[in-house]
């Protein structure tokens, strides 16, 4: 075996090149929390940030009754200190209220809650609820929960909601998605309405799945200014691999209008099976991920559709691959302050550790240039956690970052129990 | 002490003789159709290879139920109601503790369960959630009935092991039981349920006068319940198999629920100092083999595959395939569920050390051939490169299993092992074990007096990324389908959302016939996967248990949902 020995200019710009990259992907993620079996564990999804600072969000397992929880992580009083994670409320696997939180949380102005489950729910279907957690009078007092829907996955009803969060408009009407359900079973985009806030009702908006449609609605819901609901869903559509859709809600007599705006999959380097949330950009570019497409293997990318005048243009802006954490599923998170796109890939088929990251893209100087990708952490299971599925917070007065790990951190759970992460200012 | 000797064909004769003859075609009354497991139906004659494909062929109606399904669904012909009216039953159990009778042909006509018996009654006995027990929510999000039940046409009773969390005061008990029910109407028999154990805390039960202690707070039953001949029991034995603080096999007397004997394969207690730093919740030599852990043959001898965990050949019987024979103490008059013979892999001890099951898939017992050894065992598991240096099945000799490394052969699988069960099948000339490992394709592998195949022979182009458990249904040695759940999504911890794919292919090419994605609009469209679950295929039906539902497919007229 012979090895090439580099010339010493050579030498020295190799170094100096990993040199740069070891500070380019040294950002210090610090551990807010790690969960365990005997608390709650598997947290999920992006975390929920209110003005002191404090982190909510939702764990599959544990709890009270081992079925799910909503959790409150309050800072430290002195820096340095250690968070508190506090059980907000537990779900019940019995007596119709809902378990195992499948969304994001949303908040409403008076400090409601409002996600959705997995299961519990009608005892026929046991497919699922919206729920609203309300806060207590007494500050330390116990939150009630409120069952605002359970899906009955009837021939017109939805079953199984979706990952992501709902949308919840000033009006107090919610918007979402199951992935089951209605005419072909294959999900549903609902509304829920109120005019007082206790009760609320239900109406299936549309149902996915005819014939080339999409199927399988993925990602949360996002609103524009005319109150026109954006989405894609995982499968369906012209190739089969998910859909970028528009919903006209119904109006002055008009029924409401589905329209597909672009179809996922039409060549082996573009994106497939679309997940998450979606970000508009000033000019009305649509930005989002997709867990497979890009490239051979399928790692998933990062996408941008343009509108024109008939139709959808998707550019690739970054294509995953294993030296960059693959299959991201959460959605982007927009740095309006320094332009800058945040996500996190999930798979294990990433870097070294395998585990996951968190990235950054920055846009190109020049229209139609390159976008950077900048790894700003990457997960190490046993240590920081693996798998994150969640979308990225970002504290916009400080610039932090925070999100979950599904996975790794301490044994005890299958596949471990996960973490709460923070990367302070990237 | 004596073993009850009775000669194999009598046995099988008195209790074959004792089964009602049915009046039709075929009864599914246990996990992969037989105690042997082959998991095939050699009695359909309306799927063929020629109608099973989306033009002709799909879903045709679903029921929801209350929970996952990770139990196989059984199958009942022509059964008179204790309501009223006779049905073809489709019987399915869900983690929720709940059993389903469902007429099996239409759920237009009987949309609702023709009983529907669930044994929980919340706050006080509620669902057990996964985070209570050994390897903490490897099922998700609720672990109660897991085992595939098994049905004695004799009585009209299915058995069941349910898993119950319950609260009296400030106590919480953590309790399994055997319930017997009556099949014609969900009702539980005399005698039922019997108390398997009933402790708080990790506090167990000895069983028995058992050394190690039986904890219900860490033990699940999942393979698949067995009804096994034995001389002096009209009814035969039923057996049952469990993992967690240790693998159990337990056997009961089905008619008084009483509890014969039981068997556990690790007692921690002795080799405390020689356990490996380990896996919490693994290395206990559990039981679980994808639900397929425990087969019989027909002369009543019990064949169950464990796990990793210690292994000491007298006590403790990690990574192993035990041979157990019930056996009358005569002193006493009280049985004991005896190891008689076993197969223990070479590199036990790195399984051990590194948590990777040789007991993770189900073993299959192959019919009698007229080579050297007659009577074989396929059996598969996990592995990695760790401890392998070639990922390998062992066949085994029935009658001989070699102890340590006594394989009698090795076949070559492309990638490690996983959770799934084989199913076996004969075109009368030519004999094949279907095989489907994680990440790999469905594999059929040859059978002779020579032996099994060393490599496949036939290998679907669909690649299983985790794994299946096929079942075969074909007109005796024609009209071979295999059937296959595949999926995407893993379930075991992560609710799913991305349907089940039902896959049929001809069982002498192991060419694809049909999927259920392939049909416009979502037809055929299945419930989210569950693992371990097996297509049960049925007069002209085949039905699949999942996360929500219990699809069933047909020939069309065919709908969605």
């Amino acid at each position: 075996m012979c090895f090439r020995i580099p010339s010493l200019r050579n030498a020295l710009l190799i170094t100096t090149l990993v040199a740069l990259s070891v500070i380019a992907n040294a950002q210090t993620e610090n551990l807010l929390y790690t969960f365990s079996e005997t608390t709650n564990f598997w947290p999920q999804g992006a975390l929920l940030e209110d003005g002191s600072g404090n982190l909510y969000g939702t764990t599959r397992g544990g709890g009270a009754y081992g079925v799910g929880a909503v959790m409150e992580l309050s800072p430290p009083a002195v820096s340095g200190g250690a968070w508190t994670m506090t059980t907000l409320y537990s779900f019940v696997p019995y007596g119709g209220t809902g378990y195992v939180p499948i969304s994001d949380l949303v908040k409403d102005q008076a400090g409601a809650l409002y996600g959705t489950t997995y299961s519990g729910g009608d005892p026929v279907c046991n497919c699922g609820v919206v729920y609203k957690l309300n806060p207590p009078a007494v500050k330390g007092g116990a939150w009630t929960e409120s069952v605002l829907h359970g899906f009955t996955g009837n021939d017109i009803d939805g079953r199984l909601p979706g990952a992501t969060s709902l949308a919840l408009t000033t009006k107090g009407a919610l918007y979402g998605v199951t992935a089951r359900g209605g005419t072909w079973d294959t999900g549903v985009l609902y509304q829920l309405t109120t005019t007082n806030g206790k009760t609320y009702t239900e109406s299936v908006l549309y149902s996915f799945g005819d014939l080339a449609d999409g199927s399988t609605p993925s990602g949360s819901i996002l609103l524009d200014s005319k109150g026109n609901l954006y989405g894609v869903t995982s499968h369906g559509g012209a190739f089969g691999q998910g859909i970028l859709y528009k919903f006209v809600p119904p109006a002055n007599g008009q029924l409401g209008v589905e329209s597909i705006l672009y179809s996922f999959g039409g060549s082996t380097t573009t994106g497939s099976y679309p997940n998450g949330n979606l970000v508009f950009d000033s000019g009305g570019d649509v930005y989002g991920v997709t867990n497979g497409g890009g490239d051979a293997t399928g790692d998933g990318v990062v996408y941008m559709l343009t509108p024109t005048k008939s139709t959808w243009t998707e550019s690739i802006i970054f294509s995953f691959a294993k030296s960059t954490g693959t299959n991201p599923v959460a959605g982007l998170t927009w740095n309006h302050a320094t332009n800058t796109l945040y996500g996190t890939t999930s798979s294990q088929n990433g870097l070294t550790s395998g585990d996951g990251t968190v990235f950054k893209l920055s846009p190109p100087a020049v229209k139609g240039g390159a976008w950077t990708e900048k790894t700003e952490f990457e997960f190490t299971y046993k240590v920081s956690g693996g798998y994150p599925t969640g979308a990225v917070t970002l504290d916009t007065k400080t610039g932090d970052l925070y999100g979950t790990a599904i996975n790794g951190g301490i044994e005890g759970c299958d596949l471990y129990c996960g973490t709460v992460w923070q990367i302070v200012s990237p | 002490m004596y073993r009850v000797l009775i000669l194999a064909l009598i046995v099988l004769s008195t209790f074959a003789l004792a089964q009602k003859a049915p009046t039709g075609t075929v009864n599914v009354l246990t996990r992969h159709n037989d105690n042997a497991h082959t998991g095939q139906n050699l009695q359909e004659t309306i799927l063929t290879p020629t109608n099973v494909n989306s033009g002709s062929f799909g879903k045709i109606f679903s029921y929801p139920v209350d929970g996952q399904v990770y139990a196989e669904p059984l199958y009942v012909q022509n059964l008179t109601m204790a309501q009223g009216g006779v049905h073809n039953v489709v019987f399915v159990a869900t983690e929720y503790d709940s059993i389903y009778a469902f007429d099996a042909d239409s759920a237009t006509i009987n949309p609702a369960p023709l009983w529907h018996t669930n044994f929980l009654n919340p706050p006080s006995v509620a669902p057990v959630p996964c985070s209570q027990g050994s390897g903490i929510c490897q099922l998700f999000p609720i672990v109660g009935i897991t085992s595939t039940p098994v049905i004695n046409l004799n009585t009209n009773t299915i058995y069941a092991v349910v898993r119950t969390q319950e609260t009296s005061g400030t106590t919480v008990n953590w309790v399994v039981r055997l319930h017997a029910l009556d099949i014609t109407s969900g009702a539980e028999k005399p005698g039922s349920p019997a108390v398997i154990c009933s402790q708080t805390g990790n506090t167990g039960c000895s069983l028995n006068g058992s050394a190690a202690t039986f904890g219900p707070h860490h033990q699940q039953s999942r393979p698949g319940l067995l009804l096994v001949p034995e001389a002096g029991f009209p009814q035969g034995v039923l057996v049952v198999g469990f993992a967690g603080d240790s693998g159990w096999v337990l056997a009961f007397d089905p008619t008084s629920l009483k509890l014969l004997a039981a068997f556990y394969t690790d007692d921690e207690k002795s080799h405390v100092a020689g356990k490996f730093p380990g896996i919490p919740g693994e290395g206990h030599a559990g039981i679980w083999g994808a639900g397929g852990a425990v087969v019989a043959d027909t002369s009543g001898n019990i064949y169950a595959v464990t796990g990793d965990g210690y292994w000491d050949g007298t006590i403790n019987w990690g990574d192993s395939l035990v041979k157990l024979v019930l056996t009358l103490n005569s002193g006493t008059g009280t049985y004991s569920l005896v190891p008689a013979d076993y197969f223990t892999t070479s590199d036990q001890a790195c399984r051990y050390a590194h948590g990777l099951d040789y007991g993770s898939a189900g073993p299959l017992l192959l019919p009698p051939q007229t080579g050297t050894v007659t009577n074989m065992i396929f059996t598969t598991g996990k592995q990695v490169s760790t401890c392998e240096t070639t990922f390998a099945g062992y066949v085994l000799n029935r009658d001989n299993l070699g102890h340590t490394g006594g394989q009698i052969s090795q076949m070559t699988l492309p990638n490690g092992g996983g959770e799934q069960s084989p199913a076996y099948w004969s075109t009368g000339t030519k004999q094949y074990v279907y095989n489907g490992g994680d990440g790999d394709s469905l594999r059929a592998f040859t059978v002779s007096s020579a032996g099994v195949s060393t490599s496949g022979v036939l290998a679907s182009s669909i690649v299983f990324s985790n794994g299946t458990s096929p079942a075969v249904s074909a007109n005796g040695t024609t009209n071979g389908i295999v059937w296959a759940q595949d999926y995407i999504d893993d379930p075991d911890h992560l609710p799913s959302f991305t349907p089940a794919v039902l896959r049929a292919f001809d069982a002498t090419t192991l060419t694809e016939l049909y999927d259920s994605t392939q049909a416009a609009s979502a037809r055929d469209v299945a419930g989210p996967p569950v693992k371990f679950q097996v297509p049960m295929v049925a007069n002209g039906k085949v039905y699949l248990g999942t996360s929500t539902e219990l699809d069933v497919y047909g020939l069309c007229p065919c709908a969605a949902k």
